[in-house]
């Protein structure tokens, strides 16, 4: 068989019989459309030639000394807005957004393309993993007193990065509840309100094998690392017996419908939470008794940022106390900042972010990078994914 | 045979085209299915077998099965929603007809998340659907019409239904109606002359219709994702947590060229049979 003789098929899987015909009628008819229609063309091209030409000189005579700017890459609705514009003035800088939505994506993104991010705000483990990789620059203290006075070290020691050797630890969440108070009327205080069959349907875990294997395990009484199979048993059956009363699995819609009363319970992360509380005091936040899992985001400066010093200067800007209460207030993520209660509302002291108890703060668990051990969570977390 | 020099290079853009955006990416999927992982997301060094072999779970029977049955059924729907209304569409006249086929296009203007959220909103237990609901005693309070397999397919239909109307619209317009009278006349009644005149006549686009639903929709993963239970996890979803969450490139890269390769089995079968039967027909004349 040849080019030739499959020329005589025609369209042999179905196809629009005839649609060489159409195209060539319409072709014809645009054509004679355009026709008519060109002097008007002439006339609109005219005036974007005219109109850019006199953006490129305005642009021109406007040009001072080019702005420096500094790449951002972080998490969305992460940062008040209004802090980030004061650094711009102070600093005479653009700060340029980017945005991941998973720690990997991020990762994926790095290993791909040389871009030159200046500043960058990933989780613990993936912190590890950079650091590892050498993607990331050991940071100099001289450069960011206010983090090297201001953060709680109590914090640092429980992430393994005590003298802020390579990252600054930020933002602090937990995994905790999401609850409609109106219709379960009393906390849930237990991973096990899972297993209330009349809640069936109206409750969510998140899209996150690390968390909700985790939970599990943690439930079990186990470490939220643990990669001993028996275990991981043990934790994949909790977490079947509790798939079956959930609606679905998610994360960022799994929010919202917590908010528009869909959901009364939602596994999700503490500050997304609390902005919901804020809008709405029928939503509210709760840490199951058995212990919950730490999550903090950590500003690190990459080896190949292409501006170094305002990497610096934006870390220190934002460990100031009163910059840091800001950015506690706008994303409702504890910041870890000696003095910070002194720069935010007065409805926010009372926020159960501050009220977390040393003693559930300790017992809190951090996500570590597992390495080639990840395999066996995914393994894990395709049998809960498959079980019916 | 001669090669025709004009042509050739007149098809070069288009298969210039074909080759940099659809050959090359799907040769870089087949290749990177035979990759090693690495933990850190991406291709680890070297080659290896195991995302081939990773392929070999019997756990991927049941979705498989799930995937194959969510999709026949959301294109058989499709068709016999798509049909009456292609038909319609067909036998209006002038304008009224640009009206309606501009009623079909422009929405498919919109981008899919888009639709889905609306739909999210109207079969929100809180909405005015699923009050009405309600109130007429067709669902309890605590009943949910999103999260189930019946809103997956919804939304499936929902979605993919120009796909169907379109082809099919563009195969009855050239019907010639004239036969469905003279069948009339020779005696036929009128499902008669539907099920072996008109359906016949429109088979190449039934087919067309189905095939640019089916396909698509085995590839779909947000529709189970947003709108799906606990328990709506497709082929295609299982790729998309290869990528996202396990970051496991190659078997991600595995699975796809799977389905790449299961759809090209059954495409060309299909052409090997339609063109064993032409062969045997013009035997017979």
């Amino acid at each position: 068989m040849g080019f030739g003789k499959s020329r005589g098929m025609e369209s042999p899987a179905g196809g629009f019989p005839h649609a060489d015909k159409q195209f060539v009628d319409f072709v014809k008819n645009t054509k004679k459309g355009l026709r008519m229609i060109r002097p008007v063309g002439w006339l609109a091209m005219g005036l974007a030639v005219t109109g850019l030409a006199a953006m490129l000189l305005l642009t021109g005579c406007q040009r001072g000394p080019e702005k420096q700017k500094l790449y951002f890459y972080t998490w969305a609705d992460y940062i008040d807005e209004n802090t980030v514009r004061e650094f711009e003035e102070a600093y005479h800088c653009e700060v340029v957004f980017d945005y991941f939505d998973s720690n990997e994506s991020m990762l994926a993104k790095l290993k791909a393309e040389n871009i030159g991010y200046d500043v960058i705000l990933p989780t613990t483990y993936m912190v590890e993993i950079m650091k590892r990789e050498g993607m990331i620059r050991p940071l100099d203290h001289a450069k960011i007193p206010n983090a090297v006075k201001g953060i709680d070290r109590r914090l640092a020691a429980k992430v393994g990065d005590e003298n802020l050797e390579y990252s600054v630890p930020y933002y602090i969440g937990l995994t905790a509840f999401g609850y409609n108070a109106e219709k379960l009327g009393k906390a849930p205080d237990s991973w096990r309100i899972y297993e209330n069959t009349a809640l069936a349907g109206r409750m969510t875990l998140l899209e996150d094998m690390r968390a909700v294997i985790g939970a599990a395990l943690i439930t079990l009484g186990y470490d939220m690392n643990s990669v001993d199979p028996r275990q991981l048993e043990e934790a994949r059956d909790l977490v079947i017996r509790w798939k079956a009363n959930i609606a679905k699995f998610g994360v960022d819609d799994v929010k919202q419908g917590l908010a528009s009363g869909e959901f009364f319970v939602v596994q999700g992360y503490s500050g997304d939470i609390l902005q919901f509380t804020v809008e709405d005091p029928n939503i509210r936040l709760a840490i199951p008794k058995e212990g919950t899992i730490l999550a903090i985001d950590h500003f690190v400066i990459p080896t190949n940022a292409s501006n170094p010093e305002l990497a610096y200067q934006f870390i220190n800007f934002m460990c100031d106390p009163k910059n840091a209460g800001r950015n506690l207030e706008r994303t409702q993520y504890l910041v870890p900042i000696e003095g910070v209660q002194n720069y935010v509302s007065e409805a926010m002291k009372s926020s159960p972010i501050f009220l977390i108890s040393d003693k559930e703060f300790e017992r809190a668990q951090l996500t570590q990078d597992l390495g080639t051990d990840i395999e066996k969570f995914s393994a894990i977390w395709d049998q809960i994914k498959a079980a019916h | 045979m001669t090669f025709r020099w004009k042509e050739g290079l007149l098809t070069l853009p288009s298969l210039g085209m074909l080759v940099g955006l659809v050959g090359v990416p799907t040769l870089v999927i087949f290749i990177t299915a035979f990759c090693a992982s690495s933990p850190t997301g991406g291709v680890g060094q070297g080659w290896s077998f195991r995302a081939i072999e990773s392929l070999f779970q019997w756990m991927y029977v049941p979705i498989i099965i799930k995937t194959l049955l969510y999709s026949a059924i959301a294109t058989l729907l499709c068709i016999l929603i798509g049909l009456p209304v292609a038909y319609l569409m067909a036998r209006c006249q002038g304008r009224l007809r640009n009206i309606l086929v501009l009623a079909i296009v422009i929405p498919f203007w919109t981008n899919m998340l888009v639709h889905l959220s609306a739909w999210k909103m109207v079969l929100h237990p809180n909405g005015a659907f699923g009050k009405l609901l309600l109130y007429l005693g067709v669902i309890g309070p605590n009943d949910l019409l999103l999260y189930n397999p019946q809103a997956v397919i919804l939304l499936f239909v929902y979605i993919f239904l120009p796909f169907a109307i379109i082809p099919l619209y563009a195969t009855i317009e050239k019907f010639d109606f004239r036969l469905l009278e003279s069948a009339r006349d020779l005696g036929a009644t009128s499902w008669q002359a539907l099920s072996q005149v008109f359906l016949p006549g429109i088979w190449s686009g039934i087919l067309s219709a189905s095939i640019l639903v089916f396909v698509p929709v085995l590839g779909c993963y947000v529709v189970p994702e947003l709108v799906g239970d606990a328990n709506s996890v497709l082929y295609s979803n299982k790729i998309a947590q290869r990528t996202f969450q396990d970051r496991n490139l190659p078997e991600a890269a595995a699975l796809s060229s799977a389905l790449l390769v299961g759809m090209m089995v059954v495409g060309l079968g299909y052409l090997y049979w339609e063109r064993a039967k032409r062969r045997q027909e013009e035997g017979h004349e």
